[in-house]
């Protein structure tokens, strides 16, 4: 089992190598250093190909050459884990509940306006991404700092079957939560992780790997001795998520975390979420808010969908939309509305709102949504964008718009 | 590039050394600001080295702006930490936080504040020194000596020698350092408790309670030519020129002795010299022939200006050899002591709060001295007793203390007594330190308190022991809880 988990990781290692770009290959490496009992030699040696990497990518001219040293050299590493490491024997299961509610609720009241988060029941595992969608104003902010222990609940109550008691104390030493407006910090950026590692146990030696590491693996290098001020909005996200993150949280929770980062450094946030939240050795529950729908969606494990504080959906992602009676997809181009009904006419049991510059058109499920593209092009019209919605919470939102 | 005077590289190394093995201890940053402490002091006192002083600027009223200046400093220093480090420490987070660390950042936080107290008092200190080895002790009691042979010549003398801080009694007994004077003159001297032991009058003198006896070299001194008197006027005038006289400056006020002294004619040695030559007495056998006396009287108008002035300048230098600094004497340091642990341990109150309730809180503190006033006015209106008036202002505070802790705990949803409890014992303790500081100053005007330092010593290290020993780790616990807690 453990050699079939070790050699998983090093073909996917391998693979990696193979690109041009060892970016996401030398960080999978780091990843697994921390998922191996390795020797801190090796550990360090990892780290050092990172670190030669973060160094080489810093600079705007072509090391071809050195990219090819720096693959020998991964190449080598591999081979060096293949028969050094030693994998933990019992790894911390995933999909383990680190967090259930029951019927947690939140009323808002003052100056004639009362908002209600209505009662949800929700469970987190480790290992797994959870989604919260919904429109803005509606209870996204509210059910994270529930559940972050920022903000008291008007009923129900919040569990830690991991935990002894259910003292939120505690439970915060193992819960990681980022704001949608992140506080401001003093000092360097590598004070403050120094700081928050040894503050959580991590001293001496091993806080030196540990802020060396995360700094690596999240590409901060360069930003290390800079302060606030300093450094944008993204990079800002970036470091909370290492402070939240050097200190092996449990839970992690993130309020619009892509709000300020572009659409590279969105799906790179993604993907190092989605690889770090499921670690052998610290795997952690992600529970996080965005409008940026299609992504959260394309990395959540689950979904809940939020409107004027109801919970509309709240499961597995994969079950969204299983049960539907209709398709739906949204697209635009260069033509009319009318155009676009006159197109679709000949199909029965099609329907299509307008919202802003975007068509949304349901039709029956025995209708492909390639079918009916197909369709589309074939009656000339010239589409310029389309995406099929039917197991997307975005059909939720579109009626109100 | 770091300036290596504000980051040396050893203060660089300690900091890594401390943020990866003691980080709650680093996030105080006493390190840094106990340094910067150091350096500002080293820089004023430095300053206070090089400024020239003369003998007409020994008096330390001329502190106050000094005081005042660095005090500046100090508060902009003490504001800056605050900021960065206790209040506003956003790095703060729910981490391990082992009790031992959790004192030792206390008193780091003390030491500290105590570091930046000091910074106010640096220049002015330094000056004080500066001052207080304007002419070295040796010289001094020279002076002191001649400047005795020469109240010969003095009537009216009061006591009759220089009352000095030397005579004040606060020396162990050393012959060499009392002074002399006339035999006869000792005879009269109103001493409180005396005694003739081995040809010398030793003098009791009791300086708080403390018996300090002094050793009077008694000796007759008679002055046996006009050459003599000559070289008595002449060293009188000589110690004039020395102790700058002619140029008396002092601030003192328009109904003081001095000022009447200050604005008459001061004699020049010639000027003493024609006086005394143009009068037909004989100084043979002074001062205890009789015609002495009538001379004397001639003199006291113009000569004696020398002799108050000249006290009054012993007096001063004196009195800083002493430790006599006005604002470094032994209470008043221990006063500040107590001051700055109040305001470290309300410090620890609020390093744990946000920028809003900061503000309510800050708010609160101003307020709470006019509330004391209100109450302490309306409750001890009539009593006449200022103790009881005092414990008033405290006993009220404590519950508004305890009101506004009550609403911060409400803030975060919890309503348990255990916490609301501890906290209000906590800020009565906190009150009772200026009740104690208040009896402090009232004992010097009460005599009846025989053993009074001894018991409030007693309760100031009961008071300090028990904050330290139960409440920090209880209000810790307590604090971490209700932080921790979601708010409503």
């Amino acid at each position: 089992m453990e050699e079939q988990f070790l050699n998983k990781r090093l073909d996917e290692l391998w693979q990696l190598t193979q690109d041009p770009d060892l970016a996401r290959a030398t960080r999978r490496m780091l990843d697994l250093g921390t998922d191996l009992f390795l020797s801190r030699k090796l550990e360090l040696k990892i780290l050092d190909i990172r670190k030669k990497y973060n160094s080489l990518s810093e600079e705007s001219v072509d090391h071809k050459e050195q990219m090819s040293n720096l693959r020998a050299e991964m190449e080598l590493v591999c081979k060096e884990v293949k028969e050094k490491s030693k994998v933990p024997t019992h790894p911390i299961a995933i999909n383990k509940v680190m967090l259930t509610t029951q019927g947690l609720g939140k009323v808002y009241e003052g100056r004639g306006r009362t908002f209600r988060f209505e009662p949800l029941t929700l469970e987190l595992n480790t290992g797994e991404i959870t989604g919260v969608v919904g429109e803005n104003g509606n209870g996204k902010t509210t059910l994270l700092r529930m559940l972050a222990g920022d903000l008291a609940s008007t009923s129900g109550s919040i569990h830690f079957p991991q935990y002894k008691s259910n003292d939120w104390y505690e439970a915060k030493q193992k819960i990681g939560y980022i704001p949608q407006r992140i506080d401001t910090w003093f000092g360097t950026l590598l004070d403050n992780l120094r700081f928050t590692a040894s503050i959580h146990g991590i001293k001496n030696d091993e806080n030196d790997y540990a802020v060396d590491y995360i700094i690596e693996r999240l590409g901060l290098n360069k930003f290390r001795h800079l302060t606030w001020k300093q450094i944008s909005g993204g990079y800002r996200l970036r470091f909370e998520l290492a402070k939240v993150l050097i200190r092996k949280p449990q839970l992690l929770i993130l309020d619009e975390p892509l709000a300020n980062l572009d659409i590279n450094a969105q799906q790179l946030f993604l993907q190092d979420l989605k690889y770090l939240s499921q670690s052998i050795r610290h795997p952690f529950a992600v529970i996080l808010s965005s409008q940026q729908l299609h992504e959260v969606e394309n990395i959540s494990d689950n979904l809940i969908f939020i409107k004027n504080g109801n919970t509309l959906y709240s499961g597995a992602r994969r079950d969204f939309g299983k049960d539907r009676s209709t398709n739906c997809i949204e697209l635009n181009g260069r033509f009319e509305k009318q155009e676009l009904i006159d197109a679709i006419s000949n199909f029965e049991g099609t329907s299509v709102e307008e919202t802003g510059t975007i068509y949304i058109i349901n039709f029956p499920v025995e209708l492909s949504p390639i079918e009916l593209l197909k369709s589309l092009l074939s009656k000339g019209l010239q589409v310029g964008y389309y995406r099929d919605i039917s197991d997307s919470t975005r059909k939720l939102f579109k009626k109100d718009m | 590039m770091k300036n290596a005077l504000l980051y040396p590289r050893f203060l660089q190394k300690f900091d890594l050394y401390l943020v990866k093995k003691y980080p709650l201890i680093w996030s105080i940053r006493a390190h840094y600001f106990l340094y910067y402490s150091l350096l500002s002091c080293l820089v004023l006192g430095g300053l206070a080295m090089i400024t020239p002083i003369g003998m007409t600027d020994l008096d330390h009223h001329s502190n106050e702006i000094a005081i005042s200046i660095s005090s500046i400093l100090a508060v902009t220093v003490a504001c800056f930490w605050v900021y960065k480090t206790v209040i506003f420490d956003k790095q703060r987070q729910f981490g391990q936080r082992k009790i031992t660390d959790e004192y030792v950042s206390f008193f780091l936080s003390y030491a500290t504040l105590v570091g930046m107290w000091f910074i106010i008092f640096s220049y002015a200190g330094a000056l004080e020194f500066k001052r207080a080895n304007i002419v070295s002790d040796k010289e001094l009691i020279e002076d002191v000596n001649t400047a005795n042979l020469a109240q010969l010549f003095m009537i009216h003398s009061n006591n009759g020698a220089y009352k000095t801080g030397l005579l004040n009694g606060t020396l162990p007994p050393m012959k060499d350092l009392t002074l002399n004077s006339d035999y006869q003159f000792f005879i009269n001297y109103n001493l409180c408790e005396r005694e003739y032991k081995n040809g010398e009058y030793i003098s009791h003198n009791y300086i708080d309670g403390i018996d300090s006896p002094m050793i009077i070299q008694a000796k007759a001194y008679k002055i046996k030519s006009k050459t003599e008197v000559y070289k008595l006027l002449r060293s009188i005038s000589d110690l004039a020129r020395k102790y700058d006289i002619y140029n008396y400056d002092n601030n003192y006020n328009d109904y003081s002795v001095w000022d009447k002294y200050r604005n008459s004619d001061v004699l020049t040695f010639d000027e003493m010299k024609e006086q005394y030559d143009s009068s037909t007495l004989s100084m043979i056998n002074m001062p205890i022939d009789e015609k002495a006396e009538i001379d004397l009287e001639f003199r006291d108008d113009k000569v004696t200006n020398f002799k108050h002035l000249l006290a009054n300048r012993f007096n001063e230098i004196t009195s800083l050899k002493f430790g006599h600094h006005g604002f470094f004497g032994f209470e008043s340091l221990l006063i500040s002591s107590y001051f700055l642990l109040g305001i470290c341990i309300l410090l620890h109150i609020f390093k744990n709060v946000r920028w809003r309730q900061f503000i309510i809180l800050f708010v609160v503190a101003c307020l709470l001295p006019i509330i004391y006033a209100i109450f302490g006015f309306i409750f001890a209106s009539g009593s006449g007793n200022s103790a009881e008036y005092y414990a008033k202002f405290c006993y009220y505070g404590t519950f508004f203390y305890g009101v506004v802790h009550i609403v911060l705990a409400y803030d975060r949803k919890d309503y348990s007594l255990w916490n609301i409890v501890g906290i209000m014992l906590f800020n009565v303790m906190i009150l009772t330190v200026p009740l104690f500081t208040f009896l402090f100053m009232e004992k010097d005007y009460r005599n009846d308190y025989d053993n009074f330092n001894e018991i409030m010593y007693t309760i100031q290290v009961i008071e300090v022991g028990f904050y330290v020993i139960f409440m920090l780790p209880m209000l810790k616990r307590i604090y971490e809880r209700i932080y921790a807690l979601p708010r409503n």
